[in-house]
């Protein structure tokens, strides 16, 4: 698939006014604002769930560098995603460690659980499951982490609960 | 300087210098892939790691300081296998397509495959395909064929200021890619092909048409711009299949415009063949039928001579010799950019090199389209502001330089005596008057703050004032450049060779006019008005198209309606309409000549592509019709002969002709101290300034007469009329259709706007309804 | 050699003997000349006759406009010229050989990275001016959808040994 598009053609986002503060600040830490640009479009991402092209417009405006740039480290690293993701990211390890100790079973079951792929979102856009290489866990083998929050030595049994709770807490806050 | 040791051979280079280039001073082979000279240094292909002694690894050779007794070493066994294995990884993912590939022969990774790589590869997993990109009109892609060099990156960011390509993901799914759609928006973009070591990025036009070791290739000179750049034609028999940038040549890069105009050499708009028109009719004919309805024409008649300034130094003088013996009476004019007649303080030309502004303390654009005009220079000034120097730029439009020159102001033509008062005002303040300035300022009561950044500039040791087409078109144009004259004289920079004083040509051989026509030379308003009056019995045009150029447009199109015409030239066009006689001249691909670029560089072309149909030699052609028309003596029946008779209007020409100045020797340019013009005060009839536009897709015959270039100026094309939006809402008026009046009627055209013109201005394209706009001076604007 | 010898060479016919006997032999010897053209003698698989160019099974012409026939071909009988066809792949637009310049080395057909070019074993084209000779790509063509069998026989036969 082509990612040439026409940028003219986006919807302008913009910063708070909180955010443009943290940003200023980052800012300061370096030589060159252009060099801020990792932890900026980390903050970018946990505001804007993730970067679509009209996000890292914005970035690059902020930081006074080109479109091209911002995009060339977004698609290098893997943890900045140009995809929506669902409310909860679920990412598993599947590395040597958290294999042996059963994270593939545990990948497939949570695909069945939720009833998509590795790499999808659940339809109502609350779960998204990947698999990750090694979190850096390895001693609480099976690892998943959810937003950010790791869970260590995960069973079939945990996941789903932690699943229902998260669609009860869900509903809840819809009710 | 450092002394090092390549290959146990002593070496002294400059310190700083890598070891690649330190290499490639002395000849010595290292292969690279993604370095470039003019680029910045990537150092990711890693083909040309070499050996230092009592280093443990090889090093990239590109990105390596020499020092001090360094031992290099470029042939080992070890290096060899290096090399083979980094041929290797290149070479994974690389097809197997060189016989469809067209730059197949010409190829680096074939040509290092076959040096350093191995004979057979060991990687039998599938391949990877990459999508191709749309790159434009000029370049087609196959991206499969990419090695990940960077080079056209480090291009779009470095040299055309767009920064829109670069590298996405990583590792294995890396690959090159474009933000904009469609288009790689550089008027620098044709480059990119000649940039690139592989065939990932290959010429358009020319793409599966030729292969490298079929074409000829001649040294030539580009015409389509005052630049004048080095070219090499490269031709399959009669047929020009590329022109392409001159290693050898003085820049770095050239122009699409320089580079695709050979779309022109083989259009129908060719004049090939003598014809003469008979009842309505234009027919094809011999030379002598067309020279003799000529002479009827033009023998003792009053005659108009309007000729474009892009002929070889050796055409230009035929013209004058011609003038002389058979046509004293004459009218002669070719500037069809130019109102006021009056000589200037400093004649059109640079009294700098590019490279010398390019490294002056500042440079000062005064109203000019540098991108559209000299792009090249233009590229150098974008080097310039890259590197932290300081560009002050003074015009009717900012005019998308890909460029933020820090130093910008916006003004309407009109306000060009006041920006010059205020310079002069500052200078004054610093105790630098001088009487001939308070004359000068005493007629302008205005002020403008532009001036401020103009006398800031010209405190600089060395500066270097671009005089741009704003100024050079203006009605008062010589009471401007006698300002600009003044204000660089109370600033210090004296009249030297290279003072910083650079009137920007509309085309080439500017100094070599001056010289030749400068005591008999009328302007093109002149000599139009002369012929509506029905002083002239007919017009001769060699080679100018003043429908299409210029700023007589509309004067023009009514004397062609009532005045015999013959033309001469290597392009009909539009005034092939208008022809009683067409009389074919070679082409600049096509004779051997001299050209004088803008900064009065010389060059002789020596190795012209044959002609392709009847056409002759300009000053064969001149020649002939001073006999046809009664000269007892033809002035010069040779080459040889007609440099000796240019060489009385330029004496040094005699010296360049015998090989005894060098290649760097500058043709200065003309100066007239006695030109004090001041200015007249009078302000333009109506409220808006109108500022004609250049676009090197369609200016000049040749440009509209190639297909190429007209296609990527319908891609590239503002709307034809501009202006500020501000203006428009003053005004009370939106964006769409508007009615512009101005001295000549009105018309009712669609108005665009754009937040990067002055207020105040209407800047309006050479082409359609609003061509003959540029005609006017000023116009206002109304509702329809 | 003594004089009576050379005398009684010369006065008993000898060497008309010894030439004659050589006829002889070969008058009740089996035949080796054909009756050409009603019989023909076996040709070389790598016999080098007329050209052709060939096609793939599905139709689609083999050459890809890659110029080394024409760049090899040491009597600069190959003219071609070539454009982007509209899918976007190389071809010719033209492709000559003037047979009257052809010395039939066989070097474009080594040359062909895709076997388009090959020389038949065709030996008789022959006509009643120059022109027959002048082989344009749809003659060219034409001759290689002819000869299609054989010409694939007789790489098949070759292939072992290149």
């Amino acid at each position: 698939m082509s990612m040439q598009v026409d940028t003219t053609q986006m919807e302008k986002v913009s910063f708070n006014a909180e955010q443009l503060e943290e940003i200023r600040e980052l800012v300061a830490r370096y030589p060159h604002p252009r060099s801020a640009l990792l932890p900026v479009l980390h903050l970018a991402q946990q505001h804007f769930g993730y970067l679509p092209m009209n996000v890292q417009q914005l970035v690059a405006d902020t930081l006074d560098v080109n479109l091209m740039q911002v995009r060339e480290v977004v698609t290098f690293y893997t943890m900045f995603r140009e995809q929506p993701t669902g409310k909860y990211l679920l990412e598993v390890c599947t590395n040597a460690g958290c294999m042996l100790n059963g994270a593939c079973e545990l990948l497939e079951h949570m695909c069945r659980t939720l009833g998509i792929r590795v790499g999808e979102t659940t339809p109502d856009g609350l779960f998204t499951v990947t698999e990750v290489e090694c979190a850096g866990a390895c001693g609480g083998a099976p690892v998943v982490q959810v937003n950010n929050v790791y869970h260590e030595k995960v069973t079939a049994e945990h996941m789903d609960q932690l699943i229902a709770d998260a669609r009860a807490q869900e509903d809840g806050g819809v009710a | 300087m450092t002394t090092l040791y390549i290959d146990d051979k002593e070496v002294t280079v400059p310190a700083n210098t890598s070891i690649l280039e330190a290499c490639r001073m002395h000849g010595v082979d290292v292969p690279y892939f993604c370095y470039h000279p003019e680029l910045k240094v990537a150092a990711n292909c890693r083909m040309c790691l070499v050996e230092v002694e009592g280093w443990p690894k090889p090093a990239a050779s590109c990105c390596t300081p020499v020092a001090e007794d360094m031992r290099v070493r470029t042939q080992t066994e070890t290096l060899k296998k290096d090399r083979k294995m980094v041929m290797e990884y290149l070479l994974i993912h690389h097809p197997l397509d060189c016989p469809v590939c067209d730059q197949g022969g010409d190829c680096k990774l074939q040509d290092y495959s076959v040096e350093h790589g191995a004979s057979q590869g060991r990687y039998v997993e599938p391949k990877r395909r990459t999508e191709d990109k749309n790159l434009g009109p000029f370049i087609t892609t196959c991206m499969t064929r990419c090695i990940h060099c960077t080079r056209c990156v480090r291009f779009a960011e470095e040299v055309a200021g767009t920064g829109d390509m670069g590298v996405l993901n990583r590792g294995d799914h890396m690959r090159i890619d474009s933000i904009v759609e469609d288009t790689l928006r550089s008027e620098l973009a044709g480059n990119l092909a000649e940039l690139c070591p592989v065939g990932a990025l290959l010429d358009k036009p020319s793409n599966d048409v030729s292969r490298p070791w079929e074409l000829e290739r001649h040294h030539s000179t580009c015409i389509q711009c005052p630049h004048g750049c080095d070219v090499i034609i490269e031709s399959r028999g009669d047929e020009v299949i590329r022109i392409k940038h001159d290693p050898e040549g003085a820049e770095a890069w050239i122009c699409d415009r320089g580079r695709y105009v050979y779309d022109a050499f083989r259009s129908d708009d060719r004049l090939l063949v003598p014809a003469v028109r008979k009842q309505g009719e234009l027919l094809a004919c011999d030379w002598n039928e067309a020279l003799t309805r000529a002479r009827e024409l033009l023998k003792d008649k009053k005659v108009g001579i309007i000729f474009s300034p892009s002929w070889s130094l050796e055409g230009l003088t035929s013209i004058r010799l011609l003038h002389d013996a058979v046509m004293n009476e004459a009218k002669v004019a070719f500037d069809l950019h130019r109102r006021d007649m009056r000589p200037f303080a400093f004649e059109e030309g640079l009294s700098m090199s590019t490279a010398e502004i390019e490294a002056a303390d500042e440079v000062v654009i005064l109203g000019s389209d540098l991108r559209q005009r000299l792009p090249i220079l233009m590229q150098r000034l974008r080097r310039r502001v890259a590197n932290g120097k300081a560009l002050t730029r003074i015009g009717a439009m900012n005019y998308r330089t890909n460029t933020s020159p820090g130093k910008d102001a916006l003004i309407r033509p009109r306000d060009w005596p006041a920006v010059i008062a205020r310079a002069m005002e500052q200078l004054k303040d610093v105790g630098k008057g001088s009487p001939a300035m308070e004359a000068w300022l005493e007629r302008v009561p205005a002020r403008h703050e532009a001036g401020k950044l103009l006398a800031d500039a010209l405190m600089a040791e060395r500066c270097a004032v671009l005089v741009g087409e704003e100024i050079r078109a203006h009605e008062d144009a010589a009471a401007l450049i006698h300002g600009i004259d003044l204000l660089m004289r109370s600033a210090g920079h004296g009249e030297a060779g290279d003072d910083g004083r650079n009137l920007i040509p509309e085309g080439m051989n500017a100094q070599v006019l001056s010289a030749v026509f400068g005591d008999i030379r009328t302007g093109v308003g002149e000599l139009l008005q002369a012929a509506e009056a029905g002083e002239l019995d007919a017009l001769m045009l060699v080679g100018s198209d003043p429908l299409g150029d210029g700023l007589f447009s509309m004067q023009a199109r009514r004397v062609l309606r009532q005045v015999p015409l013959v033309q001469v030239g290597a392009i009909g066009g539009q005034i092939a309409e208008f022809a009683d006689v067409q009389l074919p001249a070679a082409a600049y691909s096509e004779i051997e000549g001299t050209f004088v670029n803008m900064e009065g560089r010389v060059r002789i072309a020596d190795k012209p592509l044959r002609s392709i149909g009847e056409e002759r030699p300009l000053w064969k052609v001149m020649m002939r019709l001073t006999q046809e028309l009664g000269a007892d003596d033809v002035p010069a029946v040779s080459l040889d002969e007609l440099r000796q008779k240019a060489a009385v209007f330029m004496p040094e020409l005699a010296d360049v002709f015998a090989g005894k100045k060098g290649a760097e020797w500058r043709m200065p340019t003309a100066r007239n101290r006695n030109a004090r013009c001041l200015p007249s005060g009078v302000e333009p009839a109506m409220a808006l300034d109108i500022v004609s536009r250049f676009s090197m897709y369609r200016e000049g015959a040749w440009a509209r007469a190639s297909g190429l270039l007209r296609e990527a100026g319908q891609l590239f094309a503002l709307p034809d009329v501009l202006v500020h939006p501000h203006t428009l809402r003053q005004l009370g008026l939106e964006e769409g259709e508007c009615v512009i009046r101005t001295a000549s009627g009105e018309i009712t055209h669609h108005v665009g706007t754009r937040e990067d013109v002055a207020e105040g201005v209407l800047f309006v394209a050479k082409r359609g309804g609003a061509g003959d706009l540029s005609t006017e001076t000023s116009a206002s604007l109304r509702g329809v | 050699m003594s004089l009576l010898k050379k005398a009684s060479k010369t006065w008993l016919l000898l060497e008309l003997v010894k030439g004659l006997s050589v006829t002889g032999r070969y008058l009740f010897q089996k035949k080796i000349t054909v009756e050409y053209p009603e019989e023909r003698t076996p040709l070389s698989p790598r016999f080098r006759g007329l050209h052709a160019l060939r096609r793939y099974e599905n139709g689609e012409e083999r050459c890809i406009a890659c110029k080394l026939c024409e760049a090899v071909c040491p009597a600069m009988a190959i003219t071609i010229e070539s454009e982007e066809r509209d899918d976007g792949s190389r071809r010719t637009t033209r492709y000559d050989i003037d047979l009257s310049k052809c010395i039939f080395c066989g070097l474009c057909q080594e040359a062909c990275p895709v076997d388009a070019i090959v020389e038949t074993q065709v030996f008789e084209y022959g006509g009643e001016d120059r022109d027959c000779l002048f082989y344009d790509k749809q003659k060219l063509l034409e001759v290689g959808d002819r000869y299609e069998a054989q010409i694939a026989r007789n790489i098949k036969a070759d292939e072992p040994y290149r």
